[in-house]
């Protein structure tokens, strides 16, 4: 039935509201789903303060105010509104909102018209469980950037009215009709997909409709045939999937990091048009996915000042980029274009300076394809100033004056090398990424880095030419990092991408130096190749947190967390292995905890050295309550441990005599090693020869560092092989001293003869005379 | 240019840790040097590595 509002108007809810007359007394019920409401000449002011519904609204001729608070009203029913009207507002009428939606729900086939009145509303919802159909009869505004027109059912005519929408959504495989005409649409949200139109269900009527997206960090996600689309947004402007399209604009802002940002291809029937803001606030096309190219098919281009990555120009245009406004960047990974011609530029200056500047270039601000000599400058600070793209090879050999490179205001990338020079300085915590696609180096020359370094070089590589060193994280995406065995100190190290990537460490220490409760070093294995089982990773400071080694069940050299103070637990996950742990601390107790139900494998015999002191334990457990298993590829040999859940397999493992069985275990010996003859090897410098040998006294021989622990007085009383003969346990492959001698000496004394054919003694004087700097103690 | 490498390592005496590292100049800038000079800078570069590794609470950032 029809409702009106009465004169003394109230509560959309009241009952006391609304007449069944123009005018009327208060004669019925709050509207309902199957009302046509009216406000008009007659009626008082209305408030919705709670959920609402009616078949429809007409406020013609209404003068009042129709207060919406953030209540949904919700139009429709089975039956077409009165006159085919969903919803008539009108310019006389006042109409006050906070967030208030509209749900459009008429099961009605037929189509019914809404006008705005030129009102503003909040977010409209499209939602018919069949039929439906909705007709604008006027432009339309959303209040806020956040508001969002949906249509989630039904078929929704936009009529060729001008729009100002927060979004649009329509993210659903419902089956549903969206019909544009000649509809101009401006988007104002932002960082968000503020065009999302799911792949199915729908039927897209918008050939001559032209949409603009002004949010900045905006996404475009639709299929289908478009007229004209404007992204005019700063920042990342994103296109998700295929699409065609008449014309295509890209605009920048006054930023240096807009980009359009492709997940799929364009194609434009008529011109792609892309216009950086100046040569160095310029637009990054590139493809969302590093390496993946992304084509843009035109009949015809219209581009300034912008630098293209994974791009492929396509159609009747001519992508000879060679000559425009403000240059052509090549990023790499494009083909079909013409770029303009890589450009060594050289940098002159004696004071602050910004890389922007073009006055201090040789004859441009380096285009990503240029190389970059810095060999001019002599003093001063170099900003990169924001500029997210510094060039090619950046050398600096040749700089005096001990410059400043400071990384501010945005995260700079390089395509080619680095070459620092010693006396320089890197400020600024800003990321470096690495983005070369060919063989490329690092070299740090001993300056430091000030923040994290990421690698993402598709196809490319970098190897070190001197130890890095860095007070931010290292994180390698893409491409080759090779280390060439030199030093990296870092705070954390990031490997978690899938892509393909190859980490070679050789003997590289490579040293985290985070100060917290971190995963410092957190890899995944797949699309990696690692070369790291001659490797050192150290974990240094000290701290009460817990630290996580996520290795993926790779090979490494050796793990070293022995800062001594150092509480914190250190988690190990993943079915590694390692050359080796060191788990050292004599000042407190801590635990080194493995993944239940991984294997951990240890290469070298005492490799395990994990050890506490009286009374200060270390912990081997597992992080859940089941076991892990520790498997020895040789002896090991421990002390001060507690052990939990852990099972040893493989060679003897013996936790020590100090060491308690907290249960779970199993192949672990609680007892002291058997006695053995394996020496160590002692590296002295020839000082320290010279000096031990002008005392001999302080020389321990073999013999009587055996009978020592023998127990035998004097120590001359039997001879080392009769000692020998008394150890219990000595593994068949034990080696004698003059044998282990022997080995260590044979090529630097060119011996012939077999090891028998020497004694110790023999061997040792051959060594002095031979002026060899090692010195070879036997200990039990 | 012409450069050369200059590889070194120098093991810590306190930890047994080893530090790798390189000076890498032009050839012309290498030969000015002098030894002590050479020395002089890979002992500093131990020591900057040295000085890293044992104050945390000055290094910034993190996973």
């Amino acid at each position: 039935m029809q409702k009106f509002a009465r004169a003394a108007g109230g509560n959309w809810n009241a009952d006391a509201t609304w007449s069944s007359t123009s005018g009327g007394a208060a004669d019925t019920t709050a509207p309902t789903a199957a009302d046509d409401v009216f406000l008009d000449g007659n009626s008082g002011n209305v408030t919705i303060t709670a959920t609402a519904f009616c078949r429809s609204l007409n406020c013609t001729g209404f003068t009042g105010t129709l207060t919406h608070n953030n209540f949904e009203l919700t139009l429709g029913d089975g039956t077409a509104g009165a006159s085919n009207i969903a919803l008539k507002l009108v310019a006389g009428m006042t109409y006050t909102i906070s967030t208030a939606p509209l749900k459009f729900v008429s099961t009605s086939a037929t189509t019914q018209t809404i006008d705005f009145g030129g009102k503003t509303t909040g977010s409209i919802n499209f939602d018919a469980s069949s039929g439906g159909s909705w007709q604008f009869d006027s432009n339309h505004s959303q209040q806020f950037s956040t508001n969002t027109v949906t249509l989630t059912r039904g078929t929704l005519d936009i009529n060729g009215k001008t729009c100002s929408w927060g979004s649009f959504n329509s993210n659903n495989s419902n089956t549903r009709t969206l019909i544009l005409g000649a509809a101009s649409i401006t988007i104002n949200g932002a960082s968000a997909t503020t065009w999302n139109i799911g792949s199915t269900g729908l039927t897209l009527s918008a050939a001559s409709s032209t949409i603009t997206f002004s949010g900045a960090t905006s996404t475009f996600q639709s299929a289908g045939t478009y007229g004209t689309i404007n992204m005019i947004g700063s920042g990342q402007a994103q296109v998700n999937l295929g699409f065609t399209c008449t014309n295509f604009t890209r605009t920048g802002s006054g930023a240096k990091t807009d980009t359009l940002n492709l997940a799929a291809n364009i194609t434009c029937t008529g011109t792609f048009t892309c216009n950086g803001n100046s040569t160095t606030n310029r637009v990054h096309v590139k493809s969302s996915s590093l390496g993946t190219s992304r084509t843009i098919t035109a009949a015809s281009i219209s581009i300034t000042q912008s630098d293209f990555e994974d791009i492929t120009g396509a159609g009747a245009a001519s992508w000879d980029l060679s000559a425009i406004t403000g240059g052509s960047g090549d990023c790499g990974g494009n083909s079909g274009i013409t770029f303009n011609p890589p450009t060594l530029q050289t940098a002159t200056m004696s004071t602050n300076s910004n890389w922007d500047n073009v006055a201090i270039w040789t004859s441009r601000v380096p285009l990503p394809q240029d190389d970059v000599s810095l060999s001019g400058i002599t003093g001063g600070q170099l900003a990169t100033n924001g500029m997210p793209r510094l060039g090619k090879n950046i050398d600096f050999t040749g700089a005096t004056g001990s410059p400043t490179l400071a990384l501010n205001i945005a995260n700079p990338t390089i395509y080619g090398s680095l070459t620092l020079v010693s006396g320089m300085t890197i400020t600024g915590t800003n990321i470096i990424t690495f983005a070369g696609r060919q063989t490329c180096t690092i070299t740090p020359s001993g300056v430091q880095f000030s923040g994290q370094l990421t690698f993402s070089a598709f196809g490319g590589s970098y190897q070190l030419q001197s130890a890095l060193s860095t007070a931010g994280n290292i994180t390698l995406n893409n491409g080759t990092l090779d280390t060439n065995s030199f030093n990296v100190t870092c705070t954390t190290f990031t490997n978690t991408s899938t892509s393909t990537r190859s980490l070679l460490l050789g003997t590289t220490t490579w040293t985290s130096v985070v100060s917290g409760a971190f995963t410092f070093w957190n890899t995944t294995a797949t699309g990696l190749t690692l070369s790291a089982a001659d490797s050192t990773i150290v974990l240094t400071p000290a701290h009460a947190g817990t630290r996580t080694f996520n290795g993926a069940g790779l090979t490494y050299g050796k793990l070293d967390y022995t800062v001594s103070g150092s509480t914190g637990t250190c988690v190990i996950t993943g079915s590694n292995s390692f050359s080796g742990i060191d788990y050292l601390d004599s000042s407190n107790a801590r635990s080194l905890l493995f993944t239940a139900g991984t294997t951990t494998t240890i290469r070298n015999a005492n490799g395990f050295n994990v050890r506490g002191t009286s009374g200060k334990l270390i912990s081997v457990d597992s992080v859940t309550a089941a076991t892990h298993t520790l498997s020895f590829l040789g002896e090991q040999s421990c002390d001060y441990l507690n052990l939990v859940n852990s099972v040893a397999t493989g060679s003897p493992a013996y936790a020590g005599a100090n060491s308690t069985d907290g249960g779970g275990n199993s192949g672990w010996n609680f007892t002291t090693p058997p006695s053995s003859i394996l020496g160590s090897i002692i590296l002295e410098s020839m000082d320290q020869v010279l000096s031990r040998m002008a005392n001999l006294s302080t020389v321990e021989t073999p013999q009587k560092i055996i009978a020592s622990r023998l127990g035998i007085s004097p120590y001359t009383t039997l001879s080392v092989q009769h000692m020998l003969a008394r150890i219990q346990g000595v593994p068949a492959t034990a080696k004698t001293e003059q044998e282990l001698w022997y080995s260590q000496l044979r090529s630097s004394l060119g011996l012939t003869k077999a090891w028998t054919e020497y004694t110790p003694q023999h061997l040792l004087n051959m060594a002095r005379n031979a002026g060899l700097t090692i010195v070879q103690t036997v200990g039990v | 240019m012409l450069f050369i490498q200059d590889r070194f390592t120098i093991t810590d005496p306190e930890t047994g840790r080893i530090f790798s590292d390189a000076i890498v100049m032009p050839k012309e800038e290498y030969e000015a040097m002098t030894p002590e000079h050479i020395e002089l800078e890979k002992e500093n570069r131990f020591q900057n590595w040295k000085h890293q590794i044992a104050n945390p609470a000055e290094i910034v950032g993190g996973e």
